[in-house]
């Protein structure tokens, strides 16, 4: 071992537990970009091992150690399909900015006739907080999950087997990975068809709806006029805003938890508005959404309601009024 | 005030016959001497009602301590007693009888619903007068075999989905200040842009902010709002721009806030402008038109070319040299200003 490799590894076996926070730290960062965009993203965050540190300085023969391992904080992101890797890594570049070094999309890299695995990996600089030292830098790998699924298996039979397999054993594992990306290609064609579908919006919120309902109320929920009632008012959840509405729901029901379970045991079975069909909306669902909604865009919403929606303006106008934020009066027009 | 979480404890109701001459008096008031026993379904109802009411269309109004009146010294006696010594039935009989006696003589006979309210934590006081309406019911029945639907006139409504015209007044126990009562009046009936001199002069209040005030809080808050980056497109907010100074010159002898957003502002825009409004502390409900104080502010001079140039500029920047008018030879205009935007519509 070299006297550059054996201070490499004593400090980095010293700094170890720093990577560690700051893997740790940039995936809790992914995880947040992730869920901004309403990509649901499983992230991961770790320190290189001692051992991989020292091996890798002497497979590649790096006479600067130290400098020349980047990844000694990594973080990775698997996300469904290719869409979803897309939108990420760009968000990503975006949030990060400048601290972004470089951006390595393997699929572009390889020769056309070349199989092999294809994630997109960003190396970032960390400023350290803590500190006037040197950034830390960070690898992050994004993945789809069947970038995923054969990465795994690759490293630990193809890259870091216990004992070489036979050629026809690798050769088998190799030509795995063009399934892998048939498959990727595959979801992402079903992907577009799905969100191509008109009753995708509505059945989307009505999804987050439900998160969050279950957690204020036993009611059951009538999903057909769960669905009417959201094609009518969905314009009431303007496009841009979709993406991240899962996480405008959730902060809305942990501002208002305890006034909205109260609220909703009113008409839950023993509530002593139970099965009144003035306030049918108190067992739905989407009522959550037209709660937020009179909260956070009042106007909106009654322009949606004295509008496309107009056919169930009196069943979400008792509700509002009840709930404490009543819809604006209708205005002369 | 915030009206979200205001509920109903206890409801008293009386009749308030027409009034008229011949009907006015004592006699002729049908006074309750116990609450009326509310069932969830009803309470929720009232309680969504008067909330919409006053969310919508409540003004702050001030006790003028000097005119006197006895209603508020009711009101104030009620908010400030101990909950144990509240007569919440002797309270409400006394401002029933005051409210149908000052009453106009045209006043058709209602219902007073005075009621102890809880809100933010707090005794409230709420007065209500509804008007008594007639609806027609429809029953649907089976009978030999044959379904039959019966139909039937139903007197003494007062309170329907379709109810807007009601007065109503609230005061707080939190709101009673330096002797004085300061609450929020609706009133339904009036177009909007006023309460009823009647009920003001019955409650012994006023409003607690003038017309002038009212207007100029609203144009402030609209042009500081334009400015403050919101709107980013320069069309719309030029539009805009127009739009209110128009506003501010029509012939309208009233402004309502929420009529201006849904006309003029764009839906993107609305709950935005909205929530400047509420910062800036300006009535969502309609108020009355008075340009005093800032008539200065919306004054355009318009200056036309012998050409059919057409110039329009605030009285100030004529003062401060920014448009110079000279007399000399036919005159001539000099406009000494920046280029911000130049834009053209139309063809040849």
């Amino acid at each position: 071992m070299t006297q550059a490799l054996q201070q490499a590894r004593d400090r980095f076996e010293f700094e170890r537990a720093r990577y560690t926070a700051v893997a740790e730290a940039v995936a809790a960062d992914v995880e947040a970009v992730g869920r901004g965009l309403g990509i649901a993203v499983t992230t991961s965050g770790r320190a290189k091992t001692l051992d991989s540190f020292v091996k890798k300085a002497i497979v590649k023969e790096y006479a600067d150690p130290w400098r020349q391992i980047t990844d000694k904080a990594g973080a990775r992101a698997t996300v469904a399909d290719l869409a979803q890797q897309r939108s990420l890594v760009e968000a990503l570049a975006s949030h990060w900015g400048a601290r972004v070094l470089s951006v390595d999309d393997k699929a572009v890299e390889l020769d056309i006739k070349t199989l092999a695995y294809s994630g997109v990996h960003l190396q970032i600089v960390v400023p350290r907080g803590d500190d006037d030292g040197e950034p830390d830098q960070c690898e992050v790998q994004v993945r789809t999950a069947a970038q995923d699924l054969w990465s795994v298996m690759s490293h630990q039979y193809l890259y870091k087997p216990l004992v070489e397999p036979p050629r026809a054993t690798q050769r088998a594992l190799w030509r795995l990975v063009a399934l892998m990306e048939i498959v990727d290609e595959e979801v992402h064609r079903a992907v577009n068809q799905i969100l191509d579908d008109p009753e995708f919006p509505q059945a989307r919120l009505l999804r987050d709806a439900e998160r969050v309902f279950y957690t204020l109320s036993t009611a059951q929920t009538d999903t057909e006029l769960s669905l009417e009632v959201l094609r009518a008012v969905v314009a009431a959840v303007p496009t841009e805003e979709r993406a991240g509405y899962t996480d405008t729901l959730t902060a809305f029901v942990a501002d208002e938890r305890n006034r909205l379970r109260q609220f909703y045991a009113r008409f839950a079975p023993g509530g002593d508005l139970q099965g009144e069909a003035r306030y049918a909306l108190g067992t739905q669902a989407e009522s959550v959404i037209l709660l937020e909604r009179a909260k956070s865009h009042r106007m909106l919403l009654a322009d949606v309601l004295d509008g496309p929606a107009e056919q169930i303006r009196w069943l979400v106008a008792p509700l509002l009024a009840l709930w404490g934020d009543p819809l604006p009066e209708t205005l002369p027009t | 005030m915030d009206v979200s979480d205001l509920d109903l404890t206890t409801v008293m109701l009386h009749h308030v016959p027409q009034a008229g001459r011949s009907a006015k008096g004592e006699a002729a008031l049908q006074l309750a001497d116990v609450a009326v026993v509310l069932t969830a379904e009803l309470r929720a109802f009232l309680v969504e009602k008067v909330r919409t009411a006053l969310r919508n269309r409540a003004r702050p109004v001030t006790e003028d301590v000097a005119a006197g009146s006895a209603v508020a010294a009711a009101i104030r006696a009620h908010l400030e007693g101990a909950p144990a010594s509240r007569d919440l039935v002797a309270t409400s009989k006394t401002l029933a009888q005051a409210l149908h006696a000052a009453q106009p003589g045209n006043s058709p006979s209602g219902m007073v619903l005075v009621a102890d309210v809880v809100i933010a934590g707090g005794h409230a006081l709420l007065l209500a007068k509804l008007d008594i309406e007639t609806g027609v019911a429809a029953s649907t029945t089976v009978a030999s075999g044959q379904t039959v639907v019966s139909i039937e006139i139903v007197p003494g409504l007062f309170v329907t989905d379709q109810t807007r015209v009601f007065k109503i007044a609230l005061f707080a126990a939190s709101g009673v200040l330096d002797g004085a009562l300061h609450g929020q009046v609706v009133d339904a009936q009036m177009d909007g842009a006023g309460i009823a001199n009647f009920f003001l002069q019955l409650l012994g209040c006023s409003l607690s902010q003038r017309s002038q005030e009212l207007t100029e809080q609203f144009f402030d808050t609209t042009q500081n709002w334009l400015n403050s980056g919101a709107v980013s497109d320069p069309e719309v907010r030029a539009k805009l721009e127009i739009a209110l100074i128009t506003e501010m010159g029509n012939e309208a002898r009233q402004i309502n806030p929420m009529i201006f957003a849904a006309t003029h502002v764009p839906t993107s825009l609305r709950d935005n402008f909205a929530d400047a409004l509420t910062a800036g502390g300006v009535s969502a409900t309609s108020f009355k038109k008075e340009l005093d104080l800032i008539q200065s502010r919306i004054k355009r001079v318009q200056i036309e070319t012998i050409s059919g140039v057409l110039v329009l500029a605030p009285p100030d920047k004529l003062s401060d040299g920014t448009v110079a008018v000279s007399n000399e030879g036919s005159g001539s205009v000099k406009i000494n200003d920046g280029i911000k935007r130049v834009s053209g519509r139309g063809g040849r």
